[in-house]
């Protein structure tokens, strides 16, 4: 996919190794491949869902995109600049751009400090208006988030686990951001504080045209909220289409066996549904070939031999998929 | 809802250090503990005033006054004999023609005891001295006019101020030596505890925030560390005299605090360890905790990172090992002294109190009654400081 006007956040081959050292002298002996060789576009306003299993690399992804980590390899351009040209002092500028949401809501307030003053920290660190314009910025946006302005003096101690993550999302929303990555934001709440924080999080991009990059491992939740999704394997993504073409027409093998995964509300029965086997891959010594192929149902010769490329299915539609069995 | 209604029905921030007090408050062992502990420091901080009121030296020692028990008064203040009979003889050289005469006069001595002293009146007084104690002297020198030297030969008894816990072997008040030893072990456990929670955070920070070959060298030169046989090591150290080191040895305090510098030294050199473990610790959990992350991502420069979110969640833990060290610190520094390696007499510490305790632990028990039960205490206080102050500042313990 090429940059057009409208594409907000463009990733070109990023690739993020975590070196592995051991012994005395820390020789380096092997890279954990925690992102290896990852392409994708999100449009303006749009909702990019990265899913996938656990040690999949997502989060990774995740952080390289907002710069918590400093890419191996690749490009990351957001709004058309090259993160990786920009200088320190640029670069902390353009940040105000984009935000990070993080899963756990009670590790990402840090406990010594009131609300108030956590949701006001990013307009202190831009020196964004006077004290005066901070401080009524900061009550409105606990009104934004559905948080009573009154309770702003307290301490993250006070409040649940559903009422710090809209804490988190008003500090992720303060500074008015383009984009925001969403590192897991529901999966530590109840079912019931899910949807809520859902409806939050997509009346505030409907508000304020936030583009969103969503993580998680919950299909159901992908489903629910996302226009686009790409489902990862081993630092790979797999598999990239819109939402409906994913879910009425999973063609990788892996997508598919996720997708069976869902549990439906029946009667109690069993059902006899075929699931994945075996374990996922260590990530800093990869199988041969297709990442995925120890585990596939449907292998053929050629997957242990080569690296499928992520390619489009057919020209019609923006389905693309990394697997042998579409390649001809 | 007006602006103004708004801002009345919110609730002021309480500050960070208020909720800390009140959680500290709850914990009553700890405010026991805190409390007695200050009083100690305070009466330590006051010992010369206490020196002055109680009307008694800590380093003054009485042979005559060994061993007396709780509120006995001294027998007789020490009057020293030659001295006294100089003066006399230098203020009344009038007086003392004849005083060879009077003397066989009065029957006192004999007439060869006299001639003996040649006839100084100096040697004749101190003869007479001598016999002061037989029967009947005192009436025949008050008796024949000798009187004027009556003051001389029979110094008035001045009782002296009581010793309200007795004194100890070489008769000193034990009191006053409690309270300066606390002044000393106070001292010793505080600068310890203080100087070793320093020593362990910048260590300790160090090795969390820059990892890799720093944080694998000196946490292993703390391993090694952790691994030397204290007490041993202890003794070989404290047997070594400072000040003829090469370097160090000039610079180093000189003089009656020498053995608390020392000790001091050798104690901060050995127990650092902990906190640096604990500082590299909670430097590498709070590192990586999503609120630093989460500051990173909006931009936040090093240095509010490191004031704002590593330093207070680093610091609030080192607090609590610091406060648990004086104790460590304390026991320490006893057990040296208790050797004979840490405090050197005449300065009093409650280690070196107890060193001669021991011989006579059933004729005198008090003296090692006293300095090993404020040991006790102020190690307990100090503990229960510690963990009152673990439970208030854990942002987790908080209750709603």
């Amino acid at each position: 996919m090429s940059a057009n006007t409208d594409t907000i956040l463009d990733v070109a081959s990023l690739k993020k190794y975590f070196p592995v050292r051991r012994g005395l002298l820390l020789r380096h002996v092997a890279d954990v491949k925690a992102v290896d060789d990852v392409s994708f576009s999100v449009r303006k306003g749009e909702t990019l869902g990265l899913v996938g299993e656990s040690g999949c690399g997502k989060s990774t992804l995740g952080r390289t995109i907002v710069r918590l980590y400093d890419p191996t390899d690749g490009s990351i351009h957001f709004k058309g600049e090259n993160l990786d040209a920009l200088d320190r002092s640029d670069l902390r500028e353009l940040r105000k751009d984009f935000q990070m949401i993080f899963q756990d809501p009670y590790s990402s307030l840090n406990p010594r400090m009131t609300v108030a003053s956590i949701v006001q920290e990013p307009l202190d660190i831009h020196n964004v208006g006077t004290a005066a314009e901070r401080k009524e910025w900061v009550r409105e946006l606990f009104t934004k988030v559905g948080l009573k302005p009154e309770t702003m003096n307290r301490y993250p101690h006070e409040f649940s686990g559903g009422q710090r993550q809209r804490i988190s999302i008003a500090r992720a929303i303060a500074l008015k951001p383009a984009l925001i990555v969403a590192d897991e934001p529901v999966s530590a709440l109840d079912v019931s504080i899910q949807a809520q924080i859902l409806n939050l999080l997509r009346n505030l991009q409907k508000e304020m045209g936030i583009t969103y990059v969503f993580i998680s491992h919950d299909l159901s939740v992908i489903e629910h909220f996302c226009d686009e999704v790409a489902v990862m394997y081993l630092g790979k993504i797999v598999e990239i289409a819109p939402r409906e073409e994913l879910f009425a027409n999973p063609k990788h093998p892996y997508t598919q066996a996720l997708i069976r995964a869902i549990p439906v509300p029946g009667d109690g029965k069993k059902t006899n549904r075929e699931t994945l086997e075996g374990e996922v891959p260590s990530p800093i010594n990869p199988p041969s070939g297709c990442p995925f192929h120890p585990r596939c149902p449907v292998k053929i010769e050629d997957c242990s031999q080569r690296v499928p490329a992520l390619l489009p299915l057919n020209n019609t539609t923006n389905h693309q998929v990394s697997c042998h069995l579409y390649s001809n | 809802m007006s602006e103004e209604e708004l801002q009345s029905s919110e609730s002021q921030a309480q500050p960070m250090w208020r909720i800390v007090l009140v959680q500290f408050l709850e914990h009553k062992a700890g405010v026991v503990g805190i409390g007695l502990i200050a009083a100690l420091a305070l009466i330590a901080l006051f010992a010369p005033v206490f020196s002055m009121i109680l009307g008694q030296e800590p380093n003054i020692s009485s042979i005559q006054n060994r061993y007396l028990a709780p509120f006995e008064k001294p027998a007789t203040v020490a009057v020293d004999m030659e001295i006294e009979v100089e003066n006399f003889i230098e203020e009344n050289e009038d007086t003392l023609e004849g005083l060879a005469d009077r003397i066989l006069k009065s029957d006192i001595l004999s007439s060869s005891e006299v001639r003996e002293a040649g006839g100084d009146p100096e040697e004749v007084l101190f003869i007479l001295m001598e016999k002061r104690n037989e029967e009947g002297v005192r009436e025949k020198v008050s008796n024949n006019d000798l009187s004027d030297f009556e003051s001389v030969i029979y110094p008035p008894k001045t009782a002296g101020r009581p010793h309200i816990l007795g004194t100890d072997e070489v008769g000193r008040d034990i009191l006053i030596r409690l309270i300066y030893g606390t002044r000393i072990s106070l001292t010793v456990g505080l600068a310890v505890a203080i100087l070793s929670g320093l020593i362990g955070l910048l260590i300790g920070s160090l090795a969390g925030y820059y990892g890799g070959v720093w944080d694998g060298m000196l946490m292993r030169v703390t391993d090694s560390m952790l691994a030397l046989p204290l007490i041993p090591v202890l003794i070989i150290l404290a047997a070594i005299d400072f000040n003829s080191l090469p370097l160090i040895g000039g610079f180093f305090i000189g003089g009656s605090s020498e053995s608390v510098a020392k000790i001091i030294v050798i104690l901060c050199s050995f127990s650092w360890m902990t906190a640096a473990r604990l500082v590299r610790g909670s430097v590498l959990t709070v590192r990586n905790r999503e609120y630093v992350l989460a500051a990173k991502t909006m931009g936040a420069r090093d240095f509010r990172m490191i004031i704002q979110h590593i330093t207070p969640n680093v610091v609030a833990p080192l607090l609590v090992a610091i406060t648990l060290g004086v104790g460590n610190a304390i026991l320490f520094e006893s057990a040296l002294s208790f050797l004979g390696l840490g405090i050197q007499p005449p300065i009093a510490s409650w280690g070196n109190m107890l060193t001669n305790a021991q011989e006579l632990i059933h004729e005198a028990p008090l003296l090692a009654i006293l300095p090993g039960s404020l040991i006790f205490i102020v190690v307990i206080c100090f503990n229960f400081v510690g963990d009152a102050l673990q439970g208030a500042i854990d942002p987790k313990s908080i209750k709603r």
